[in-house]
């Protein structure tokens, strides 16, 4: 980004009032759900039991009909409808959406369905940053840019939590770090944290007690947590992606009524355990304070993972975000809690396993494995857990790469039938360099100072002849153009005046930056970095074509190809 | 067009204002009523109910460390310590200077048996800030730090700490008595003297103060003094002043090691020793170590000395006689009552080993 350009310093204020503008929303988002909750529930942590079950089954047939008729592209968490809004609509999103999103979502989380705010608060951020772009009429490029600055900033002002929120939307919707969106992402970010503190306050999402990791053999804990954390995400995933596609493909009227039925069951389970019910984010507070016996944890992350499934794979819109650290907090709080039966000389509070859980349960089921450490430490303020967390939350990381290899908001976007970039199979990819496509030079090397007649002499009839070799410039000339030259009588010219001086590459360049420099010369010299007289090796436009071909056959053969082809049949 | 977004931009801001302070006026409401719940459901006894009162109030007030350490009190009270302490320390973890926070926190310390941690909260709770009557929550506090100590035998702790305390009590008699009643406790009876007194010159009549003044006086030997007071005490009411007064005055009648006695009269007291003794004998069951018999025996032949003798032909008899009280005493240290015979008894026999009764 450069800021002597007016445009970018433009731009970057622009970021800033994405930010006040997202944040704001977002922060109206958060307020409507608790006074949903409050109205339609009660405002008592266990509500009775008639509203317990009643409302959020009225709640999911009115949020049926509203999806079925009103607003059709508000259904989902909003991750996966933000990046199609980039990678496919150019960052279009459309306000009726947003404003779609943000009713049925507040609908939907305050009546007690088991989802989270924080990815409907992506999309709306999103979504109001794309009507802003349009109304001031900017470039296509733009708008796509913009689009996600408002979804760092709807989810920071979500989650109070700035870094978590620009690692996410880095990690998972544009794909890559590149300066020219990071400060504005990150001025985004910041300014939709701001709004959020300015009007609800600056107080944590979670008050997180004391902790401590009490002694490195406790690592062997937080692995097995991570173990256990990856196959429960796995779980997760497996049911949501199994059930999703069957009840999409029912009757409109069943799938209108799909949402009203997983608010029944939710309900129903929400009479023994109302901890289920909402974002949850109290009960979370209170697992990581230690309040439960371990077997009621076990219990709540089961059914959360249940009724979180429910809710997610009817469509009902709602994010998973704080599901996800619910079944993580209880999860871990579960597995501390029973190590610290077994060994309780060798496990710390039960609180600590809670918090690390949160971001186990996250690196397994969104697959953003720098989101899910920051995010914890982040929303605990307390890096003397980091070993525990990066531990576990790699763990649970691999076990559910390995298990489930392509990502759910991946998995989700191709059932509908869309195609778009995977982050985490870009991040696999592994990057041709100059080394893989170069060749030895079999051919003369001559110096710069050869005469065309020289050239001729020494070259014994090749087509190609390099000169170099003093570390300054290298030239390639042909025997065609040394012939003419002859011909002309200029057989005293230095050979190399003839033909344009040639870049030169390393080996370990990027093989994209071979094509970019390639143009007309027929090869490339790939010389040392230590010494540029030093030729290591040549490539030329067909040595690239033929490294991409055989990196194209390989990653054809993946597992993340294979789902790919097996999505795109079905469509 | 870029001024209509500001204007939008505004209006937004604005929206949101009023609906995030709506929201929190809503909240404060519902805060404040799930407290009052709570504290009502407290007064009532109904733990569990309260915590789920403050939990609620808790969630519409996040953050209030005054719900966090209610819940954590009423966690408490539902036998919840385990809970109660996670909240605690989320709350030590904020205001590591808070009295309230370090004070239960020590008590739970204490009983988990963790002395050493249950000590330093104490300490942090006496020297820590209190919102309401910071000097005497302060003073309960040491107080029931002295309490560990007492219970702990530690009594060099436990009088260091009531020194603190005695250097800045209000002037109150009934607070100047109780710290004087734990100096006897902690065996300081010249600094519990000196507090009695100073409770008695801000109420003369107070009867715990005469009681303990009483008591005082009688472990450092001042029987006579301990008997004044003592009267004074039992014409004041003081609970169990009788029965002190009953000892201190058998011992006055059968103690002969008092210092600047005439021989006859250490004789005639050794043999009052030997009137409350032979009771003693009756009473208790003789060990096998040292029979009824032998002892009774040993009694009529010192009875029978004390009858023909006297001070110039038998100079060995008061002796005699003690050694005699002394192996009763100890030997049927099991059967010992709270009788004012059986309490002089041991005094003088304490008085005689060189302790402090």
């Amino acid at each position: 980004m450069n800021l002597r350009d007016p445009q970018e310093r433009l731009f970057l204020l622009l970021a800033i009032f994405i930010g006040l503008f997202s944040g704001s929303a977002v922060v109206c988002f958060r307020v409507v759900i608790e006074w949903v909750r409050i109205a339609l529930l009660g405002s008592a942590l266990r509500p009775d039991p008639l509203r317990t079950v009643l409302v959020p089954t009225v709640a999911g047939l009115v949020i049926g009909l509203l999806v079925a008729y009103v607003f059709p592209f508000a259904r989902g968490s909003g991750v996966n409808q933000t990046k199609a809004a980039l990678y496919i609509y150019d960052g279009y999103i459309a306000f009726p959406t947003v404003v779609g999103k943000f009713l049925t979502s507040s609908l939907a989380i305050g009546s007690g369905h088991s989802l989270g705010p924080e990815d409907p608060s992506l999309q709306i951020g999103a979504g109001l940053a794309s009507t802003v772009a349009r109304g001031l009429k900017l470039s296509r490029d733009k708008v796509r840019l913009i689009a996600p600055l408002g979804a760092a900033a709807g989810l920071s002002a979500a989650f109070n939590s700035p870094i978590a929120a620009v690692l996410f939307v880095i990690e998972e919707v544009i794909g890559r770090w590149s300066a020219g969106v990071l400060g504005a992402v990150i001025l985004s970010a910041a300014a939709g944290v701001v709004s959020a503190q300015w009007f609800l306050g600056g107080a944590p999402l979670f008050r997180v007690p004391a902790v401590a990791f009490v002694h490195p053999a406790e690592l062997l804990g937080y692995a097995a947590l991570g173990i256990i954390g990856g196959l429960a995400a796995v779980l997760f995933l497996k049911i949501v992606l199994a059930a999703r596609p069957r009840l999409f493909a029912a009757p409109r009227a069943v799938r209108v009524a799909q949402p009203a039925l997983a608010g029944l069951a939710i309900g129903t389970v929400g009479l023994w355990f109302p901890q289920v019910m909402g974002a949850g984010y109290e009960t979370v507070d209170q697992a990581v304070h230690g309040q439960f016996t371990w077997q009621l944890l076990a219990t709540l992350a089961a059914l959360k993972l249940v009724a979180t499934a429910l809710s997610f794979s009817t469509g009902t819109p709602g994010g998973l975000f704080a599901p996800t650290l619910f079944m993580g907090a209880m999860l871990g709080g579960a597995v501390g809690g029973l190590q610290r039966t077994l060994l309780p000389e060798l496990t710390g509070p039960v609180g600590v396993y809670a918090l690390v859980g949160m971001g186990t349960l996250f690196a397994g089921i969104l697959r953003a494995p720098m989101t899910s450490v920051f995010m914890i430490l982040e929303l605990t303020g307390n890096y003397t857990i980091i070993l525990p967390v990066m531990v576990s939350n790699t763990i649970a990381y691999l076990v559910s790469r390995n298990l489930q290899p392509v990502p759910i908001f991946d998995a989700l976007s191709r059932q509908e039938g869309l195609d778009l970039p995977s982050m985490e199979e870009q991040r696999d990819l592994a990057v041709l360099r100059v080394e893989d496509a170069m060749r030895p030079w079999a051919g003369t090397i001559l110096p710069v100072t050869a005469t065309v007649s020289q050239v001729m002499e020494l070259s014994g009839g090749e087509a190609l002849v390099l000169l170099g070799g003093d570390g300054l410039r290298w030239h390639a000339v042909r025997r065609e153009q040394l012939r003419r030259l002859a011909e002309e009588g200029q057989q005293q010219r230095t050979a190399a005046d003839a033909e344009n001086r040639l870049a030169h590459l390393h080996p370990d360049q990027p093989l994209e930056s071979a094509l970019r420099l390639l143009r007309d010369s027929p090869v490339l010299p790939v010389v040392h970095r230590a010494d540029f007289g030093q030729l290591v090796g040549v490539v030329a436009l067909e040595d690239v074509l033929r490294a991409y071909r055989a990196d194209r056959r390989s990653a054809d053969r993946g597992p993340a190809a294979e789902v790919r082809a097996g999505a795109l049949k079905s469509r | 067009m870029g001024a209509a977004l500001l204007g939008l931009l505004g209006l937004l801001l604005l929206l949101t204002g009023t609906l995030a302070g709506a929201y929190r006026e809503k909240e404060h409401e519902l805060a404040a009523e799930w407290s009052e719940r709570g504290e009502a459901a407290l007064v009532d006894g109904h733990a569990p109910e309260a915590v789920e009162a403050f939990r609620t109030a808790l969630a519409y007030a996040r953050g209030d460390e005054r719900l966090s350490l209610r819940l954590a009190q009423a966690l408490l009270a539902a036998g919840r310590s385990e809970d109660a302490r996670s909240y605690l320390l989320t709350l030590w973890e904020r205001r590591p200077g808070d009295g309230v926070v370090n004070l239960e926190l020590a008590r739970l310390a204490l009983a988990d048996g963790r002395l050493e941690e249950a000590v330093a909260y104490y300490q942090g709770a006496v020297h820590g800030v209190w919102d309401e009557d910071p000097e005497r929550r302060r003073r309960e506090a040491r107080h029931e730090l002295v309490a560990l100590w007492l219970g702990r035998g530690r009594k060099d702790q436990a009088a260091a700490e009531l020194i603190a305390i005695a250097a800045a009590l209000p002037p109150q008699a009934r607070q100047h008595a109780r710290v004087g009643r734990l100096f006897l406790a902690a065996g300081e009876p010249a600094r519990a003297g000196d507090v009695f007194s100073r409770a008695l010159e801000l109420d003369a009549r107070n009867p715990d103060a005469l009681l303990g003044a009483g008591e005082a006086a009688f472990r450092l030997g001042d029987d006579r003094r301990a008997r004044t007071y003592l009267q004074r005490a039992r014409e004041a009411g003081a609970e169990g002043a009788s029965n002190l007064l009953e000892t201190v005055t058998i011992v006055s009648r059968i103690d002969p090691y008092v210092p600047r006695l005439s021989s006859a009269e250490r004789r005639r007291r050794a043999r009052q020793a030997l009137t409350v003794v032979k009771d003693r004998i009756e009473r208790c069951p003789a060990s096998s170590a040292a029979p009824e018999a032998t002892w009774t025996e040993r009694l009529q032949a010192l009875q029978a000395r004390a009858e023909r003798g006297n001070q110039l032909t038998d100079p060995e008899f008061v002796e005699d006689a003690m050694t005699l009280v002394f192996d009763v005493v100890t030997g049927t240290q099991a059967c010992a009552r709270s009788t004012p015979g059986d309490e002089a008894l041991s005094v003088v026999e304490k008085r005689r080993g060189g302790l402090s009764p």
